[in-house]
C-alpha cells in the first residue's frame, strides 16, 4: 500500500496539514503516516499523533534534511506539508517547503494555514493548470487516471497571455471550437472541462479555482525554483490561497510509482 | 519539439527499388559478347514479357550520341529528350534506370552498368516487384516531398490534415491506417453537406461525412504511428515502417477522380484487410451491404449523398502480406443512389488495375505542375512550402460543374465546409492563372446561387443580389449568428449581417477570371449577371448625405474587430470598383438594362467617400478610425497575434488595432484603384497597428510589402504564410487546411515578389525580389497562352508557348512563342535583341 505523508509541526499548521493528508489518503486509499522533526519544545509522540489521528513519527537533525530522508525511504504517493506555520508569518511560504519542492521525486502538497481541504469531506474537485506543453499535459493525464476511478471532478484551464497566445483566430464562431476541440485532444484526459482564461497566469488560475470551487490546484513542474523558470509555481508558492499539489513533470517518480 | 517537415535528403532503397522506365545503351562500349541482332531479339522478347503481363514498364534504347552541352559533359540529345518526355508524363529521373554507360545523367538516375543482360536482370526485378504488388519504394526528390516523422502525438490529427488526399472532387484525410485512439479519419465530398444539429455554428450545416476507406488491421494495434513522404509531384502519400512495419502508398486519382488507390505491405501477421469500407456514426443515414462481391457503402443526408465501391485484395508470399484496395467514390443530390448508379460505382472498379492508375496520376500531376510550378532559386525552403500550398490548391477545386471550396477545403471539419471570401479572393486567383477551368467552376458555386442571393437582397429590402458571408448548399446565409466564446461566454456573430463586401468580393473574382482568360462566354452570361446585380444591390444599400456624398454605412471590413462601423474604405472602393464595371458592361452590352441604371452607377461611384486624406497621403480605415485610441500593437507585442482573444473583443473595438489587411487589402485587390503612392503611407501607418490575428493576414502583407521593397519584411511574412499549416502555427490545423492562406502564398509570389499581374488586356510583369533569391520562376496561363516567367535581378526571361501581350516597364510588350529575354539596365527592362 502507497502513503501519504504529511510534514508536521506542531503549532497550529499541524491540524490543517493533517486533514488535507487524510483526505488526500481516502482519495488514493492510501496509508497516512506523519513525520515531524524534532526541535527543543516538541511535543511528545502521543500528543502529535492525537492532533493528526494518524501515526507520527519523530526524527532528528536538519529539519530538511531529515524530512527528505524520511519521505523518500518510504514508498510515497504524495507529501503534505504546510506552506507557512501560521496566518499572519512574515514570509509567505516557508523555506521548508521551498526546498521539499525541489528536491523531493514524489509530488507535494503545500498547504495553506487557513486551508479547509478535508473539513467538509472528501475531495471533490481538483483544477489542473494545462500550459499547453506536453511534459504537463503527460503528467496531468496520469495524475487524471489515477484519481478519477474515486469520482474526483477535474477541470483543466488554460491561461492565454503573452507568453501563451492564440496567434490566428480567423472566425469566432468556427476556430473557437475547432481550437478548444484540439487542445482538448492534445492536453487533457478524455471528458475533461476545459476552462479558458486570459491574462497574470496565476492570478487566472485562483480566479478560475475559486470559480469552479477546486479543492486544490495541481502545477505540474520542472522542480527548478532558479530565477526566470517556474513562475507560475514561485506565484503559487508566493501566498497561496488553496492547497498547492505540486506534481514534478518528465521522468522522475511519479505518484504511485515505486522507485 | 516542433515536429516541422524539413527538407531532407533522399534515401536509396537498393534491390527494391521502384523505376518506371530503363534507359538502355544499345552499343556499349568495349567488348560485349552478344551481337546487335541478338540484343535487338531479346530487346523484342523483353518488350513482349512486358505486354503480355500488362507492365507499365518503358523500355527506352538509346545511342551513344555526343552530348549536348558544348563541354561533352551532359547526356546526349536523345536522352535529354527522352527524359523531358518522361517529364512530362511525371516521371522524373528518380525513376529512371539507366543500363550501359550513358554519361551526364542526373544523379537521381539508378545507373546499372553492363549489357542486355543487366538489363534483362533489372527488368525482372521490376516485374516481380509488380507481380508481388510491392508498394514502391523510390528515391524522394527532397525538392518535392514533405517529411513527417509522425513521432509527435501532439501533431497525429494536424498530419492527417497535412497528408490529406484529394481528386478535387473527393478528400480522404491521412489517417493512418489502423485509424486508432485520437485520430480522425474522415472522408468528404465537394459540395455535400448535412443539416447541422444543436446551437450556434453547430445549427449550421456542415459536410457530409463519407465512407472511409483507408483503415487496415495493423498490429501492434496501439502504436499509431509512422513516418511519412508526401510526394507534392504527384500527390502519392507514402508510409514507411515506424512502430509498425507497415509500408503503404495512397492515392486520390486526380486523373479520375472519385478513384482511389491504396496499397500496403508487412511481414505475414502484421497486416490485415480489416473491413473495406466503414461507415462515419456522423452520418444522419447510412448504409452498407455488397453488390457482384464488392463492398458497397452510402453515407446520406437531407440535401446529397456519398457512395463508395471497395475491393480488397490480400495476397502473402515471400514471409509479406500485401493488402491492395480499389475504391470508387460518387456524390449526388438526392436521397442516394439508384441501383444503376451503384452498379456503375461497382464497374468502375474492374480498370484500371494499380500501376495504370499510378501512371496515369503522375501524368496527370505532371500536366497540372507544368502551368503552375513556382521555382525558388535561392530558398528552397519556402520554394518546397509553396508548392505544398499549391498541391492542396490544385487537389481540392474541382474543374466540372461548380466547386464549393469551404475554408478548409477538403482536408477537415472544421468550418464546416463553408464557402466565404477566402474562395473568391484568396483561391480563384491561383487557379484563374493556372487553371482556368477550376475558376471558372468556382464561379459556377456564385453564379448557380444568384437567385438565392437576389432573395437575400430582397428580404432585406434592397435590389439586385446580396451574397452570403458564409453559405453551404443552397446559397442561403448560413453564418452562425452565436458563438461561445474561449471563455465560455456567448457571443453574438455579426459577421453574416454587415460583412457585405463578400457581395463586391464575387464580383471581383469574376472580373479577376476575365483579366486572367479573356472568357466571353462567361462575360457575356453569367459574370454579366453578377456584376449587374451586384451594382444593383449597392445603389439600393448605399445612402447620401446632406451634401449629396455617397456613404455605405453599418458594415464590418475585412478588419472584423470593428464593426459595424460606416464608410469602410475597402468596402467603399469594392462597392466603386463593382458599380462602375457594372457601368462598363452595361454601356458595351445594355441587354436587361433600364434606361439611366448604368449612369445611376457611375454617378453613385463617383459620390461615394473613399477615406482617402491628400493631406495626409493615406486612407483612413474608416469613418472616426483615426479617434481610437492609438495603440502600436506590433511594436509592442509578438505579432501574429489574436489580439481579440488575448486582450478581448471589447478592448480591440476602441482601440486602432487591426486583425488584417483592411485598408491594404483595397491596395492588394485594386492596385489601379488607389491614389499614386498611397501604399507606402498606407503600409507605413497600418502595419504597425496590424495583429495578424487572421491566416488571411500574412500573405498579403507579404505581397504588399514586396511591391514597396521592403524585402525583410515581407519574407518574414511570406514564411509565416507558407508554414502556417505546416507548422500549425494556428493551433487549428487538426482541423483542416487553411486554404485562404494558400492561396495568399501564391498570390505573395507570383503578384508580389515575381510582379506579374494583369493589367486589362496586357499581362504587367515587374519583378521585386529579394537580396537572398537568385530567381524566381512562375509558370501560369495568360488568355489561353501558357507562360513562364523566370525573374531575376538583372535578367527577365518569358518562355511563352504562344502570343501574349505584356507590359514590362510601363510599355507595351507583344511577344511570340519561345523564350524573350530582357535585361535590367539603370532600374529599366530592355527587351535583349534577338540575334
Amino acid at each position: 500500500m502507497t502513503r501519504v505523508v504529511a510534514a508536521l509541526d506542531h503549532d497550529t499548521s499541524l491540524e490543517p496539514v493533517a486533514r488535507a493528508a487524510r483526505a488526500i489518503a481516502a482519495l488514493l486509499g492510501a496509508e497516512v503516516i506523519g513525520v515531524h522533526v524534532a526541535e527543543p519544545g516538541s511535543p511528545p509522540r502521543a500528543a502529535l499523533e492525537r492532533r493528526a489521528r494518524f501515526p507520527v513519527s519523530r526524527v532528528e537533525g536538519d529539519t530538511v534534511e531529515a524530512l527528505v530522508t524520511a519521505i523518500e525511504g518510504a514508498d510515497v504517493a504524495i507529501a503534505v506539508v504546510g506552506a507557512r506555520s501560521r496566518p499572519d508569518a512574515p514570509r509567505p511560504t516557508g523555506h521548508v517547503p521551498l526546498e521539499l519542492s525541489e528536491r523531493l521525486t514524489c509530488p507535494l502538497l503545500v498547504v495553506p494555514p487557513h486551508s479547509t481541504l478535508g473539513e467538509r469531506g472528501r475531495v471533490r474537485r481538483m483544477l489542473v493548470p494545462l500550459d499547453g506543453t506536453p511534459q504537463t499535459s503527460a503528467a496531468a493525464r496520469r495524475l487524471v487516471r489515477q484519481v478519477r476511478p474515486a469520482g474526483i471532478e477535474v477541470v483543466a484551464t488554460h491561461v492565454l497571455d503573452d507568453s501563451h497566445p492564440l496567434h490566428f483566430a480567423d472566425a469566432p464562431q468556427h476556430d473557437y471550437d475547432a481550437w478548444r476541440r484540439e487542445f482538448l485532444a492534445r492536453h487533457a484526459a478524455p471528458d475533461t472541462e476545459l476552462d479558458v482564461r486570459r491574462g497574470d497566469t496565476w492570478t487566472a488560475i485562483e480566479a478560475c479555482a475559486h470559480e469552479v470551487a477546486a479543492d486544490l490546484i495541481v502545477v505540474v513542474w520542472s522542480q527548478r525554483l532558479a530565477s526566470g523558470r517556474a513562475v507560475v509555481v514561485r506565484e503559487a508558492l508566493a501566498n497561496p490561497d488553496l492547497p498547492v499539489l505540486l506534481l514534478p513533470a518528465g521522468t522522475r517518480r511519479h505518484a504511485g510509482r515505486g522507485p | 519539439v516542433t515536429d516541422s517537415p524539413t527538407t531532407q535528403e533522399p534515401r536509396p532503397h537498393g534491390a527494391d527499388r521502384w523505376l518506371e522506365a530503363l534507359l538502355f545503351r544499345a552499343d556499349p562500349p568495349g567488348e560485349d559478347p552478344v551481337s546487335s541482332s541478338a540484343i535487338d531479339a531479346r530487346l523484342r522478347a523483353l518488350g513482349e514479357a512486358l505486354e503480355a503481363d500488362a507492365i507499365a514498364l518503358q523500355v527506352i534504347v538509346v545511342a551513344a550520341t555526343r552530348p549536348r552541352t558544348a563541354g561533352g559533359a551532359g547526356p546526349g540529345a536523345q536522352v535529354v529528350d527522352a527524359l523531358a518526355a518522361l517529364a512530362a508524363e511525371g516521371i522524373g529521373p528518380s525513376l529512371v534506370g539507366a543500363i550501359g554507360e550513358i554519361p551526364g545523367l542526373p544523379e537521381p538516375v539508378a545507373r546499372h552498368p553492363g549489357g542486355i543482360d543487366v538489363l534483362e536482370a533489372v527488368a525482372e526485378v521490376q516485374l516481380r516487384l509488380r507481380r508481388q504488388r510491392r508498394v514502391p519504394q523510390i528515391v524522394h526528390d527532397p525538392a518535392w516531398t514533405i517529411r513527417l516523422s509522425g513521432i509527435d502525438p501532439m501533431r497525429m490529427r494536424v498530419e492527417e490534415s497535412l497528408c490529406t488526399v484529394a481528386d478535387t472532387r473527393f478528400g480522404t484525410r491521412g489517417t493512418l491506417e489502423e485509424d486508432g485512439a485520437g485520430t480522425d479519419p474522415l472522408v468528404v465530398a465537394d459540395g455535400r453537406y448535412m443539416d447541422g444539429l444543436g446551437s450556434g455554428a453547430d445549427a449550421t450545416p456542415t459536410l457530409l461525412p463519407g465512407p472511409l476507406w483507408t483503415g487496415l488491421e495493423v498490429k501492434p494495434e496501439h502504436l499509431v504511428s509512422a513516418p511519412r513522404l508526401l510526394d507534392l509531384s504527384s500527390g502519392l502519400l507514402f508510409r514507411e515502417p515506424g512502430a509498425a512495419p507497415v509500408r503503404s502508398v495512397r492515392f486520390a486519382s486526380l486523373a479520375r477522380p472519385g478513384r482511389a488507390v491504396l496499397r500496403a505491405e508487412a511481414p505475414i501477421g502484421t497486416l490485415g484487410a480489416d473491413a473495406d469500407l466503414q461507415l462515419p456514426d456522423e452520418a444522419p443515414r447510412r448504409a452498407a451491404d455488397r453488390l457482384d462481391g464488392t463492398t458497397v457503402a452510402t453515407t446520406a443526408s437531407t440535401s446529397g449523398w456519398i457512395a463508395a465501391a471497395a475491393r480488397s485484395e490480400v495476397a502473402s508470399a515471400d514471409a509479406r502480406t500485401v493488402v491492395e484496395r480499389h475504391v470508387a467514390l460518387v456524390s449526388g443530390d438526392g436521397p442516394g443512389p439508384d441501383e444503376r448508379t451503384r452498379e456503375r460505382l461497382v464497374g468502375l472498379l474492374d480498370e484500371p488495375d494499380f500501376p495504370t492508375l499510378l501512371r496515369e496520376q503522375r501524368a496527370a500531376w505532371a500536366r497540372r505542375w507544368e502551368r503552375a510550378t513556382i521555382s525558388i532559386d535561392g530558398d528552397a525552403d519556402v520554394e518546397l512550402a509553396v508548392r505544398f500550398a499549391l498541391f492542396h490548391l490544385i487537389a481540392t477545386v474541382g474543374d466540372d460543374h461548380e466547386a464549393a471550396v469551404g475554408a478548409r477545403g477538403l482536408s477537415g471539419r472544421a468550418y464546416r465546409g463553408h464557402v466565404f471570401w477566402d474562395a473568391d479572393v484568396f483561391v480563384l486567383p491561383f487557379l484563374a492563372a493556372t487553371h482556368p477551368p477550376a475558376a471558372r467552376a468556382m464561379l459556377a458555386y456564385r453564379d448557380h446561387r444568384l437567385d438565392a442571393a437576389r432573395k437575400a437582397a430582397a428580404a432585406a429590402g434592397h435590389a439586385g443580389a446580396r451574397f452570403p458571408w458564409e453559405s453551404a448548399h443552397d446559397g442561403t446565409d448560413v453564418t452562425p449568428d452565436l458563438a461561445t466564446d474561449l471563455d465560455g461566454r456567448e457571443i453574438e456573430i455579426l459577421t453574416g449581417r454587415y460583412q457585405e463586401h463578400i457581395t463586391a468580393d464575387v464580383a471581383w473574382a469574376g472580373a479577376h477570371y476575365l483579366d486572367w482568360t479573356d472568357d466571353a462566354a462567361f462575360a457575356r452570361g453569367p459574370g454579366r449577371d453578377v456584376l449587374l446585380d451586384t451594382a444593383r444591390y449597392w445603389h439600393s444599400r448605399a445612402t447620401r448625405d446632406e451634401h449629396g456624398a455617397a456613404h455605405v454605412l453599418e458594415v464590418i471590413g475585412p478588419d472584423e474587430y470593428h464593426g459595424p462601423i460606416d464608410d469602410n474604405a475597402f468596402t467603399n472602393a469594392m462597392v466603386r470598383w463593382n458599380l462602375r464595371q457594372a457601368a462598363s458592361a452595361a454601356a458595351a452590352d445594355p441587354r436587361g438594362v433600364v434606361p439611366g441604371e448604368a449612369e445611376a452607377w457611375t454617378a453613385l461611384a463617383d459620390d461615394l467617400v473613399t477615406g482617402f486624406d491628400p493631406t495626409t497621403g493615406r486612407h483612413e480605415q474608416f469613418t472616426g478610425f483615426d479617434l481610437l485610441e492609438e495603440i502600436l500593437i506590433a511594436e509592442s507585442a509578438a505579432v501574429p497575434l489574436a489580439a481579440d482573444v488575448l486582450l478581448g473583443r471589447e478592448w480591440t473595438a476602441q482601440a486602432q488595432v487591426i486583425k488584417q489587411a483592411d485598408v491594404l487589402m483595397l491596395h492588394h485587390l485594386l492596385p489601379d484603384e488607389v491614389p499614386p503612392g498611397s501604399l507606402d503611407a498606407d503600409l507605413d501607418h497600418y502595419l504597425p497597428r496590424t495583429a495578424h490575428g487572421s491566416s488571411l493576414s500574412p500573405g498579403i502583407h507579404a505581397s504588399l510589402l514586396a511591391r514597396a521593397g521592403r524585402f525583410d519584411e515581407a519574407l518574414a511574412m511570406l514564411r509565416i504564410a507558407a508554414r502556417i499549416d505546416l507548422d500549425d502555427l494556428t493551433d487549428t490545423a487538426a482541423g483542416g487546411l487553411h486554404l485562404a492562406a494558400m492561396g495568399s502564398v501564391w498570390q505573395a509570389v507570383a503578384y508580389g515578389f515575381a510582379g506579374v499581374r494583369p493589367a486589362g488586356a496586357r499581362l504587367r510583369i515587374d519583378p521585386r525580389l529579394p537580396d537572398t533569391w537568385r530567381e524566381v520562376e512562375v509558370r501560369m496561363s495568360f488568355r489561353g497562352t501558357p507562360l513562364r516567367v523566370r525573374a531575376g535581378h538583372e535578367r527577365l526571361r518569358i518562355l511563352a508557348a504562344g502570343d501574349a501581350d505584356l507590359e514590362i516597364g510601363g510599355s507595351h510588350q507583344r511577344i511570340g512563342a519561345g523564350e524573350t529575354t530582357f535585361t535590367r539596365v539603370h532600374d529599366r527592362w530592355s527587351r535583349k535583341a534577338v540575334p
